[in-house]
């Protein structure tokens, strides 16, 4: 029996979206300042327009939705997967006003891709982009590795418990503290504090690279924001390239490991349980899966002779393999170099690590390690089952911040997301090669797409047909969201249009 | 005789073949951005000339200098090492939001991954030289737009009014606590 789909139901749903799209209009408040600090007054126009138009959408949702029924998980669900497409619609604003984009569905490409910590993206000329939309881009991937819903729990919504199903709709299902703010909070408190570190360690970097002090400052935040939320954006075209610098590859590599590992690890090692970095079955997992795909590129391309010095194969080949695993992104070769020199072999574990991605409740994309985990020790203990005599109990345990008894409904719930992944991953694939593009090539962009990584072979584009575009911003939406939540907002769609739930006092 | 007609008629077919086929010397060519890097082991370890507007920061380091420069939407290092950076380059504009970078052509060696410089792709600059002075953009405030942000400030401001104000409803609950205050007085 389908339960009614009542206006009240509606109100939340109106109500709690546009507590999002304040938040989001809050943020965008840094970039105009930005703007105005370093004299973009055209930028800074461009972000005050964007601001107060964001601020009136969100009031606009906050005075139709007025109520003060708590959401459930339904409700949450539809609100994780409404709030994202909304802040995707009106962060792209400034991204359009600025000249850069070649239509308003490109800069919502963008701003997708920034919000899931994507990275790929359309903007034409980025080298020629103000400093405020390139700090908004950065921000907006941050803030998207966090969390939109993350940051506006901790600021705008009453913590219930309702409130924690919305994390678990924008896939953050970790319980860090007892208390859902608490846990929100401690989210921020993680980020901020590596975010301080990370950039200080960055700007010394940037400084000694021989970047002028203040924009070595901007650049190290720039790239701390995208190393740390896996995002992979760059400020310049020849992303981590620009910076010709090894100290550069060194910490965005450590960066992204960090960014891609669960908060509830981060939280556990802060709270002193330092144990928990080597028995953690993410960390385990991540080890494996990194070590293999890691061997098949280096001997693929030591095989092929493409890199014959050794450093490369730590700087290049090593790096693309973390940047692919972490779902980062971050690049320093070209993206045509993965066609014309590391051929299907080096593409296969580009495309295996990125399929495979970081950890769950972290800011990295993918099947993620803890479901890679399950279901490796889900296939163990199947054969130990048949192996073992009749009458033996086998159980299986595994380790995430806590001993858990491998049951049959973790393997299934693992193994049924990581199908889902799969289909996103084909259906991309399916596109592309439709519209012309090579199987493995369509295969690794489309992976990239839905595991939010952002490593690319040259086929996105701003010149490629609207399809693809939408196709694309669904993937990484669909991706990042982990599915329920855009399920549950496509089933509402199906119910309201057939009839079986519709909107009754 | 012979020979000489037959060297004759090679010369005349090779020089036929640079105007049909459209083939240009090799050495002061100038090869874009774009077609070093799909061609990169054609080129690796070639000298090459290139042109490209320099943009970002210039990076000095103990050696020598990094630019970076885009040609078409591609971009490249070019490390150009001391003597050469120090022996007359005048670099004014970089390329960025405020202004259009300096057009520089460089002469150097193409290198597909470079051992110096941590296998990247460069260009180990030879020869540098500015061929177009690049200058600042006319940034203008568009009028509209400002016009535009105001309105929607305006909007913002009536918007927050109507979802900020005290509703009627708690109005009379307040005037009605107020009423029993003064009652129990």
């Amino acid at each position: 029996m389908v339960r009614p789909f009542s206006l009240d139901d509606l109100k939340i749903v109106i109500f709690y979206t546009g507590k999002v799209i304040i938040t989001v209009g809050l943020i965008m408040l840094i970039p105009l300042f930005v703007g105005l600090a370093f004299a973009e007054w055209p930028a800074a126009v461009d972000f005050l327009l964007s601001v107060a138009l964001t601020l009136s959408v969100g009031y606009i949702f906050l005075i139709v939705g007025k109520t003060d029924k708590i959401p459930k998980l339904f409700h949450s669900m539809l609100i994780a997967s409404i709030s994202w497409l909304v802040a995707m619609v009106l962060s792209g604003v400034p991204y359009y006003l600025s000249g850069h984009m070649a239509s308003f569905l490109d800069a919502c490409f963008d701003t997708m891709s920034g919000y899931t910590t994507t990275g790929l993206c359309m903007i034409r000329d980025l080298d020629h982009i103000s400093i405020a939309l390139n700090t908004w881009r950065h921000l907006i991937t941050y803030t998207g590795g966090q969390g939109i819903i993350v940051l506006a729990l901790t600021f705008l919504i009453i913590p219930t418990s309702g409130a924690y199903k919305m994390m678990v709709g924008e896939g953050k299902d970790e319980h860090l503290q007892p208390n859902v703010r608490n846990t929100a909070i401690q989210i921020w408190k993680i980020s901020l504090i590596y975010l301080i570190i990370g950039t200080l360690v960055l700007s010394i970097a940037g400084y000694l690279s021989g970047i002028k002090p203040v924009m070595a400052f901007m650049n190290g935040l720039w790239i701390f924001m995208s190393a740390w939320s896996t995002g992979g954006f760059a400020p310049y075209s020849q992303n981590i390239l620009y910076y010709h610098s090894l100290a550069f590859y060194v910490i965005t590599l450590i960066i992204s490991i960090l960014g891609s590992f669960n908060f509830a690890l981060h939280n556990a090692i802060w709270s002193g349980n330092r144990k928990e970095a080597w028995k953690n079955i993410e960390v385990r997992s991540f080890v494996t899966t990194l070590s293999i795909t890691s061997i098949i590129a280096i001997a693929g391309l030591a095989y092929k002779k493409v890199y014959t010095n050794i450093l490369s194969f730590f700087t290049i080949v090593f790096y693309q393999v973390v940047s692919a695993h972490t779902t980062t992104g971050l690049s320093n070769i070209y993206s045509v170099t993965f066609v014309k020199e590391w051929g299907d072999v080096g593409m296969t574990a580009i495309i295996l690590a990125m399929a495979i991605g970081g950890s769950a409740a972290s800011t990295a994309g993918g099947f993620k390690g803890i479901r890679m985990g399950i279901v490796f020790k889900g296939l163990i203990h199947e054969v130990k089952k048949v192996l073992y005599p009749e009458q033996a109990v086998v159980s299986t345990k595994i380790h995430h911040i806590k001993d858990m008894v491998l049951d049959d409904s973790m393997v299934k719930n693992a193994a049924l997301i990581m199908v889902f992944y799969v289909f996103t991953y084909m259906l991309g694939a399916v596109v592309d090669t439709a519209y012309g593009h090579p199987f493995i090539q369509s295969l690794f962009e489309s992976v990239s797409l839905a595991s939010n990584s952002g490593l690319s072979c040259g086929i996105t584009n701003y010149t490629n047909p609207a399809l693809m575009k939408i196709v694309g911003i669904f993937q990484m939406w669909a991706g990042r969201l982990e599915f329920m939540a855009v399920f549950v907002l496509f089933g509402s769609i199906i119910m309201l249009i057939f009839g079986k739930r519709n909107i009754a006092k | 005789m012979k020979r000489i007609y037959s060297i004759l008629l090679l010369l005349i077919l090779f020089i036929s073949a640079f105007f049909f086929l459209n083939i240009k010397p090799a050495f002061g060519k100038i090869v874009s951005l774009q077609e070093l890097i799909e061609n990169s082991k054609t080129y690796d370890g070639k000298t090459v000339t290139c042109r490209g507007e320099v943009i970002g920061d210039i990076m000095v380091r103990k050696d020598g200098v990094w630019i970076n420069i885009e040609d078409n939407g591609v971009a490249m290092g070019v490390f150009v090492p001391n003597e050469i950076y120090d022996s007359g380059i005048n670099i004014k504009y970089t390329g960025g939001y405020k202004a259009q970078g300096d057009i520089v052509q460089v002469e150097g060696v193409f290198n597909r991954t470079c051992g110096e410089h941590n296998g990247e792709m460069d260009i180990h600059a030879l020869k540098i030289s500015v061929v177009q002075e690049g200058h600042p953009y006319d940034l203008k405030i568009s009028k509209n737009r400002v016009i535009m942000a105001v309105l929607m400030i305006f909007v913002l401001s009536i918007l927050m009014y109507i979802y900020h104000r005290p509703s009627l409803k708690s109005k009379n609950n307040n005037k009605d606590n107020h009423n029993n205050h003064l009652t129990l007085n």
